[in-house]
């Protein structure tokens, strides 16, 4: 069984900083009222919390440094202008970045892009080149190449080397 | 820029020793102070174009700088540094010398009590008696529950009043 808590001592005390300061909600307020009322340790402690709030809240306004408001506002300028001009050189950096990159795809475009005319043919032809080989193979006396079938050309015919 | 709202410059002089004076009580030394001041109208120039105008400009500009305090001290364990004996530009001429010098004696006591809190008590205590934030206001600026505000407050202000008794 799990027992339900009031709130501590020091939860309690707590009020008083928020009473002080006029924190509290009604109900809490009418709590710390009738604490204070009925409790003179309260009332003293109340009175020293606002004491120190007094005094805190009596600090002088710490003056900065002569000048210092005007070299924020120097520096501020200054940086606002190199960061403008490296604004303005980084859209020139990414616009000719652009460049290089669509320049570049294109180029790559016209490689990739397959070629539509007819394939350069073999000179000489490969059936003619055969042939010419069997008919060189046959006028040397090249047994083995003799055995390809191959037709003596008229202008080879005199049995002569070519 | 939203209309109604303020340029960067306009916010850096007319609220630039608002800035400073919240830095100076939460870092407790002009060099941390002038740092914080300029980094935090940094974040307000970024922060301009998108900045609503619902709360007052004050505590936005108290909820940045007290943020990059908080960052900073978690980033670097900073202990607020208390100097003391450096305060010829804090009153205003004319005063005579004894009052003067007890009022810096009384103002250079207080600072050195604050920068004994721990920094969660501190900038509770600075937000709200210092900048004059409500306890909700503060809830909004930290992150945290308003019970806490109120928990921290109290805590901050029991060790001030132990410190400075």
């Amino acid at each position: 069984m799990t027992e339900r808590r009031g709130p501590s001592a020091d939860d309690e005390r707590e009020l008083l900083s928020a009473y002080l300061d006029g924190e509290l909600d009604e109900a809490e307020t009418a709590r710390a009222g009738a604490r204070l009322a009925a409790d003179h340790g309260w009332r003293a402690e109340l009175d020293a919390l606002r004491l120190v709030r007094d005094r805190v809240r009596s600090l002088p306004e710490r003056e900065p440094p002569a000048g210092f408001i005007d070299q924020l506002v120097r520096a501020g300028r200054s940086d606002l202008a190199r960061r403008s001009d490296t604004v303005h050189a980084t859209m020139r950096r990414t616009r000719r970045l652009a460049a290089i990159a669509a320049a570049a795809a294109a180029i790559g475009v016209a490689f990739a892009v397959p070629s539509t005319e007819s394939p350069t043919p073999v000179r000489p032809a490969i059936d003619e080149s055969a042939d010419g080989h069997a008919v060189n193979a046959a006028l040397a006396d090249d047994p083995i190449s003799q055995l390809a079938p191959a037709a003596i050309p008229a202008s080879t015919g005199d049995g002569g080397t070519p | 820029m939203p209309d109604g709202v303020p340029t960067w410059e306009e916010v850096a002089r007319e609220h630039g020793r608002f800035l400073y004076n919240v830095a100076y009580r939460l870092a407790g030394n002009d060099a941390d102070a002038a740092d914080l001041a300029q980094d935090a109208l940094l974040r307000v120039r970024r922060g301009l174009d998108t900045y609503q105008p619902t709360g007052s400009l004050e505590g936005w500009l108290a909820r940045i700088v007290t943020n990059l305090f908080l960052d900073d001290v978690r980033r670097r364990r900073r202990k607020p540094v208390v100097a003391l004996g450096d305060h010829e530009h804090v009153l205003p001429g004319g005063a005579a010398a004894d009052e003067v010098a007890a009022a810096r004696s009384l103002s250079d006591e207080i600072q050195a009590a604050l920068g004994k809190l721990g920094d969660e008590f501190r900038t509770a205590v600075v937000l709200c008696d210092v900048v004059g934030l409500s306890y909700e206001e503060i809830a909004d600026a930290q992150g945290i529950p308003v019970g806490t505000v109120r928990s921290r407050i109290h805590r901050g202000r029991s060790q001030l009043r132990e410190l400075l008794s």
